[in-house]
């Protein structure tokens, strides 16, 4: 029998609106879970219980009086603390927001809001979604549900945990390079990164504008299509978003895969990759074959760039973003030294991490003069390329498949030492990033106790195919 | 001494919209409490993300095709990156023309007396916030920053160097102003709305850039302070460093900034929250549409219609507000000469004299027709006018009010002027022997008689009266010898 | 690979400058090290042919997004919500000379 904090967000859904479950009863539920757990594994950086408590009861109520409850009625849901929400402090893990408490909610917050969830708190990530194994957060890292000596992956590694271990039923993230396949993957949970441009990121502090998405991290493929439905959607206060017609993703449930086309770019599984995570995909490719998917082997040549451009990118987006960091109108401020200019760099050097700083100089380095042609312009250019090889992709395969995470979830520490062997986990992640293309990491069992996902990648605003054929993937995997 | 080229920067707030470029704050923030005409959005809280005010966008364009320019068919913005205590985010969104950006309009001229002085391109970008002091700059230990004037949308204007006197430079900027006064985009005399960089270099010289130059004003003063400077230089031998100094306003010098060379490293790059703007030929023709009568075409036309002269209609023109006065004027009046003449004389030079704008005047077009009136039926004097003008500009009070209160109506009595002569000619006997012979003293007389009554005799009938009287004295003289 | 652009300790002071940024002794030399072991990976892009290729600016083809010039009360109290030291309505910031 499922513990009542262990079901997913459809069955909760379920449960409330015909009155078998008191939201108040699952709430408390979930916060003692929080209260048992997280001292272990660290998920959360804010605790939201008297306003979550007050809302179940609003719910109860509504539920009693047989009003209208949201798609989301009830469904604790944690929050990666890069997203703002009104009245709970929002930290992106720095000491430079340490003491942040946001005047306005997110456009998603309000969108879930609106379908009647409940906000659990806010979850740990490295700091500024800087990084792959929520090490790089001034609060310490969160620590893997499976292996208490190992990552959860990063940078939302919080709301991945949170899921993975019932502290949530759900959670969002963001995902600018990897952020919720890598931890999802890592905890062997749901990620899914939407299209760019399909989710608002009006209330999403930013890291890298140009390739972020806030994204769910769920349980299963139905929650996702569930959460997916409340929050894509165009927001006139983000002029990035796209005015698309709303789809219905639970329409893609259950439908058969038979004829899908499957490609595999070598290039995602190159030999750095995990033999374990190799065999575990592998098999999860077979597994899509047996229910009437092909597959080919293919080779994008452009993907070797992918990881070199992306860093590029966003160090230099991430420079520019976290300029308006100097104290003045929120966040750490500290004591005045000298004139503003040292005062600024003074705060700064206090506010920042390690791992923030080192990418704001490179950033900085790769827009300053004399050298922008030279790395963020022909990042840029690169970008096309790698654009290019896709489209020509997808123009014979429905999705992409491949490992999420090159390697397994690895040792706490282990990859602190040097920086770049840390953007190397994101190999695989970082090309869908690149492209503004739908991908999603869904898990496809485990080694040694330690979680594997399999990545999928689809043509922009296909997110249907993925939950499509991730939930084939998911239904054979439980039988 | 070698020749001079000035290029000028000229930053303008869209003072005509309603809402601030990327928000939706509205932007008559002059006189309101500081941050109050702010929202998270202009003061870069974090997550909050920017969305183009069309208008502004239109507005631009509409400006770019007074001045003659291309429009781009395609515009980004880029961000400027520089940290300083007035900016809200420590980059500015602005355009580029370099690293594949493309700036609203490139290219146009603005025709001034003799020449035509090229515009190199226009781009629109957000004001920063303001920054004051406790006390002076050098002295405060902190500053106080108000974001009511961050986001504001600003266009900037860049020429080319092709101005060869400080006064030039005037001139330019002067017609500028008035273009945007006709377009109603930009009211200069809305303080602070209209700010420049100027860039002054004489042969033999380098390129020096004077920065914030607060007002029009005092940019000719800034110049003509640079231009002694680099002349005194060159004469000892010196040559002109390139540097960027900065106008003191109260000291009325210009200051060298000793900016290092990094500082000018903006690391500019497409700002990722903002997409491209396309701007279609049929978009720019909808604007065009709009287009009001202009500088050029407003003098001409008052000069054919109102048979003006060339100097009142230029200063009717470049006070586009007194010139719109002058027509409303001119509807009621038949006189349209001598309304312009006392607007661009006398009410013109008391406003200045007094430092009155001209939107501040309490006046309407009907005070100084009915006024006119009063002169043209004899009921008070040109002179006695000027000070019932004066006292309308200040009060708002109408003409046939301001002459009761204060009693100024002319004295059309032969008897009360007649008692008044009477009285001077008892008293001036002097003066009246001499007037016999000299027309000079004739007119002393008459000034007396004038003084007694304080400008209000009626001066033909005081000049009748004066001159029988002296007749009659030298009859009466005659007789006597 | 050949390594052709190392960044010299005096350049990443530069840096460290223009972002604002204070750096230790400490980390100039670390980062010194770390940044250039990641520039020489970045050189990686230099191979890659993109010669008549335009820059991928904005990944989605989208353009136009206007607001019509309509004002709201502004809402100065949600924006300096988070003000760390005030002057009456001013924020306070460092001296500027
Ligand atoms: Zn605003």
């Amino acid at each position: 029998m499922k513990k009542i904090f262990e079901y997913s967000a459809f069955q909760i859904v379920e449960k409330i609106r015909n009155g078998e479950l008191s939201s108040l009863e699952y709430i408390n539920a979930l916060f003692d879970r929080i209260k048992e757990v997280d001292s272990k594994i660290h998920a959360y950086l804010t605790v939201a219980k008297d306003m979550a408590l007050d809302e179940a009861k609003e719910i109860d109520e509504k539920a009693n009086k047989g009003e209208h409850l949201g798609s989301l009625c009830g469904v604790g849901m944690a929050i990666k603390d890069n997203i703002c929400t009104e009245s709970i402090r929002t930290t992106c893990s720095s000491k430079s927001l340490s003491n942040f408490t946001p005047s306005y909610d997110a456009t998603v917050i309000e969108r879930i809001r609106k379908e009647d969830a409940i906000i659990l708190g806010k979850t740990n990530m490295d700091e500024f979604a800087m990084g792959s194994s929520t090490e790089y957060s001034f609060f310490g890292p969160t620590i893997n549900p499976y292996n208490d000596e190992r990552v959860a992956g990063g940078s939302s590694g919080g709301s991945a945990a949170a899921v993975a271990i019932s502290e949530a039923t759900a959670s969002l993230g963001s995902d600018t390079g990897g952020s919720v396949r890598c931890p999802a993957s890592f905890c062997g949970v749901i990620g899914l990164k939407p299209t760019y441009g399909l989710v608002s990121r009006y209330g999403l502090i930013a890291y890298a504008n140009s390739l972020e998405q806030i994204s769910p991290i769920v349980k299963d493929v139905r929650d996702l299509a569930i959460l997916l439905n409340c929050i894509a959607g165009h927001d006139e206060r983000d002029s990035t978003s796209l005015k698309v017609v709303k789809d219905d993703y639970t329409r893609f449930i259950g439908n058969d895969i038979k004829g899908l086309k499957i490609g595999v770019p070598k290039e995602l599984f190159g030999h750095g990759t995990n033999k374990h995570v190799l065999k575990r995909v592998w098999d999860a490719i077979h597994v899509l074959e047996d229910l009437g998917a092909s597959y080919t082997e293919i080779s994008l040549d452009s993907l070797e760039y992918a990881l070199a451009s992306y860093y590029i990118i966003a160090n230099s987006e991430a420079s520019s973003n976290l300029a308006r960091y100097d104290g003045l109108r929120y966040g750490f401020r500290s004591d005045e030294v000298n004139d503003w200019s040292d005062t600024f760099s003074k705060n700064r050097r206090e506010g920042f991490g390690q791992e923030v700083k080192r990418r704001i100089i490179l950033g900085t380095f790769a827009l300053s003069a004399g050298y922008y042609n030279k790395y963020y312009l022909k990042a840029q250019k690169v970008r096309t390329l790698i654009k290019k090889d896709f489209d020509k992709a997808f123009k014979k395969f429905d999705i992409l498949a491949s490992p999420t995470m090159p390697i397994l979830p690895f040792k706490l520490g282990e990859k602190l030492k040097n920086p770049l062997e840390m953007y190397m986990c994101d190999l695989d992640t970082v090309p869908a990033n690149l492209i503004g293309a739908p991908a999603i990491s869904v898990p496809c069992g485990s080694y040694d106790g330690l979680p594997i996902g399999i990545q999928f990648i689809a043509q922009p605003f296909k997110e249907g195919s993925l939950i499509q054929v991730s939930y084939k993937l998911e239904e054979s995997l439980q039988d | 001494m070698g020749n001079i080229k000035i290029g000028l920067e000229v930053h303008s707030q869209l003072t005509n919209l309603n809402s601030k470029l990327f928000c939706s704050c509205p932007t008559d923030y002059r006189g309101k409490e500081a941050n109050s005409y702010i929202c998270t959005v202009c003061m870069g809280i974090p997550g909050t993300l920017p969305v183009l005010n069309k208008k502004a966008v239109e507005d631009a364009i509409l400006i770019a095709l007074s001045l003659n320019s291309k429009i781009s068919d395609k515009m980004y913005f880029f961000r400027k990156n520089y940290f300083y205590p007035d900016m809200p985010k420590n980059f500015q969104i602005s355009q580029y023309d370099k690293a594949g950006g493309i700036t609203l309009a490139t290219g146009g001229y603005v025709s001034i007396p003799n020449k035509k002085v090229r515009i190199r391109r226009i781009q629109i970008e957000e004001d920063p916030a303001r920054i004051t002091y406790e006390g002076t700059i050098y002295k405060s230990k902190s500053s106080l920053v108000d974001y009511n004037r961050a986001g504001i949308a600003l266009l900037e204007i860049v020429t080319e160097p092709d101005m060869e006197s400080p006064k030039e430079a005037r001139i330019f900027l002067q017609k500028l102003s008035s273009i945007l006064e006709h377009l109603d985009v930009c009211h200069s005399y809305l303080e602070g709305s209209m700010r420049c960089d100027a860039n002054i270099s004489m042969e033999g010289g380098k390129r020096v850039e004077i920065k914030n130059i607060s007002s029009f004003k005092e940019v000719e003063r800034a110049l003509n302070f640079e231009m002694t400077r680099q002349r005194n230089l060159l004469i000892k031998g010196i040559s002109t460093k390139m540097e960027t100094r900065h106008w003191d306003e109260i000291r009325r010098v210009t200051i060298s900034l000793r900016i290092k060379e990094e500082e000018e490293e903006y690391r500019y790059f497409p700002e990722p929250d903002l997409v491209p703007t396309i701007i279609t030929k049929e978009w720019v023709e909808t604007i065009k549409d709009k287009m009001p009568e202009l500088p050029d075409a407003h003098k001409e036309r008052l000069i054919k219609k109102y048979e003006l002269s060339p100097q009142n209609a230029d200063v009717l023109v470049n006070y586009k507000l007194l010139g719109d006065f002058f027509e409303k004027c001119a509807e009621i009046y038949y006189k349209p000469g001598a309304i312009s003449n006392w607007l661009v004389g006398d009410l013109l030079g008391y406003l200045h004299e007094k430092g009155i704008q001209l939107q501040e005047m309490k006046i309407s077009p009907v005070h100084i027709t009915k006024m006119l009136k009063m002169v043209d039926n004899g009921i008070i004097s040109g002179k006695i006018a000027k000070t019932v003008l004066e006292e309308m500009i200040i009060s708002g009070k109408m003409p046939e009010i301001i002459v009761k209160e204060k009693g100024l109506i002319r004295i059309h009595s032969d008897e009360l002027i007649e008692q008044l002569t009477n009285k001077v000619f008892e008293e001036n006997k002097e003066a009246v022997n001499d007037a016999l012979e000299d027309e000079k003293a004739m007119h002393y007389l008459i000034g007396q008689v004038m003084k007694l009554t304080k400008g209000r005799a009626d001066p033909e009938l005081t000049n009748k009266v004066v001159r029988d009287k002296l007749i009659e004295h030298k009859k009466l003289l005659e007789k006597k010898n | 690979m050949k390594i052709e652009k190392s960044l010299s300790k005096m350049e990443i002071k530069h840096l460290s400058w223009l972002a604002k940024i204070e750096l230790t002794k400490k980390e100039e030399d670390l980062f010194s090290n770390q940044l250039n072991d990641i520039l020489s990976y970045f050189q990686k892009i230099d191979e890659a042919n993109v010669e008549d290729l335009p820059p991928t600016y904005h990944v989605i083809d989208i353009s136009n997004v206007l607001r019509s010039d309509k004002s709201r009360p502004p809402n100065p109290e949600q924006a300096l919500k988070n003000v760390p030291k005030l002057k009456g309505r001013y924020v306070k910031a460092p001296r500027i000379v």
